[in-house]
């Protein structure tokens, strides 16, 4: 166990093993996303009292389940490279940062598509909508703090302090619907025990997830992989694949 | 889909689904061109470096760094 994680932890295993990945992630993502879109437009049934405009749901939980997932992996690589000091771990957090910027921006615009047909209106400063306006925000810190350094160890260190701290946001978006009086609906997935969406609604809707899961992947890979190679250019073997050698003991 | 396009909806979805389609195909976008031009940037320094190392002698020889240990 501890064994692969160090050879993950390795740049130049780490660089081959995320170019292979990246297309075996990304088929099945396209591929998902088309069932998942097609269930959700045209298999799945209207809503009984929102009709045609719940199908927005295949796009906007998706996108804002995303917009915490990555947050959370993002403050957890930050602060394994604080703690262990594994730089690869500051390449995964750096890369991050602008996928979940991008899908907190979609996750926002499609709830307030959602919300105008809904509510009679496209924002209300309702808890929900506020926190994860404030992940958006905090996204932009994390970029700009990066950015504001012209040390990489320096800007590693204080965006990773950053996004540890606004970790503590997450579960306030996810409980705000439970915690506080709220516009938006409660929880409908994590409700194992009394499903709030019937069978032929749900399987699009966990297609989806599971499609975007997978294209953040493969997204990741692309974006972890120049991260590496520009941290690494000194070394050896980033020479060898920026001439287009095969390094040693490296399988591209 | 025939209901779907003429449903009272139908802007709405097609906003939310036009704005996702954006934002993932922009993803796929930027990163495979971020990408490559990092790898044409760094090729484009080694080959610079190069060429002066050649013009000045031999400087100091490459020392491998570790994204695994510590700074």
């Amino acid at each position: 166990m501890w064994t692969w994680f160090f050879r993950l932890a390795s740049p130049p295993h780490f660089y081959a093993l995320a170019g292979r990945l990246t297309y075996w992630l990304l088929v099945p993502a396209i591929v998902l996303l088309a069932v998942g879109s097609w269930g959700g437009l045209v298999l799945a049934p209207p809503d009984y009292q929102q009709g045609d405009a719940f199908r927005i749901i295949y796009v906007h939980v998706p996108s804002a389940y995303l917009s915490m997932m990555i947050y959370v992996t993002m403050a957890v690589a930050g602060a394994i490279g604080l703690i262990w000091r594994i730089k690869l771990a500051h390449a995964v957090a750096a890369s991050c940062a602008p996928i979940g910027a991008s899908f907190t921006f979609a996750a926002l615009v499609t709830g307030a598509v959602w919300g105008k047909p809904m509510w009679g209106t496209y924002w209300e400063w309702d808890p929900r909508l506020t926190s994860e306006l404030i992940l958006l925000f905090l996204y932009f810190g994390y970029m700009g703090v990066r950015s504001a350094f012209e040390d990489l160890n320096q800007a590693d260190r204080a965006s990773a302090i950053l996004a540890i701290a606004g970790v503590v946001n997450v579960p306030i978006i996810h409980f705000s619907v439970i915690w506080w009086a709220s516009l938006h609906q409660g929880p409908t997935l994590s409700k194992l025990d009394a499903p709030s969406i019937a069978g032929n609604m749900l399987w699009p809707l966990l297609t989806m997830i599971l499609a975007f899961t997978l294209f953040f992947l493969a997204i990741l890979a692309t974006r972890v992989r120049g991260e590496v190679l520009e941290r690494e250019v000194q070394s050896r073997w980033a020479q060898d694949v920026l001439r287009g050698a095969s390094p040693a003991g490296v399988n591209l | 889909m025939q209901s779907l396009v003429h449903s009272s909806y139908a802007q709405y979805l097609l906003i939310a689904y036009g704005v996702t389609a954006l934002v993932v195909i922009g993803n796929i976008v930027t990163a495979r061109r971020r990408f490559n031009r990092t790898k044409a940037r760094l090729r484009e320094q080694l080959a610079r470096r190069a060429g002066s190392r050649r013009a000045t002698g031999p400087g100091r020889s490459d020392q491998g760094t570790t994204l695994g240990s510590g700074t």
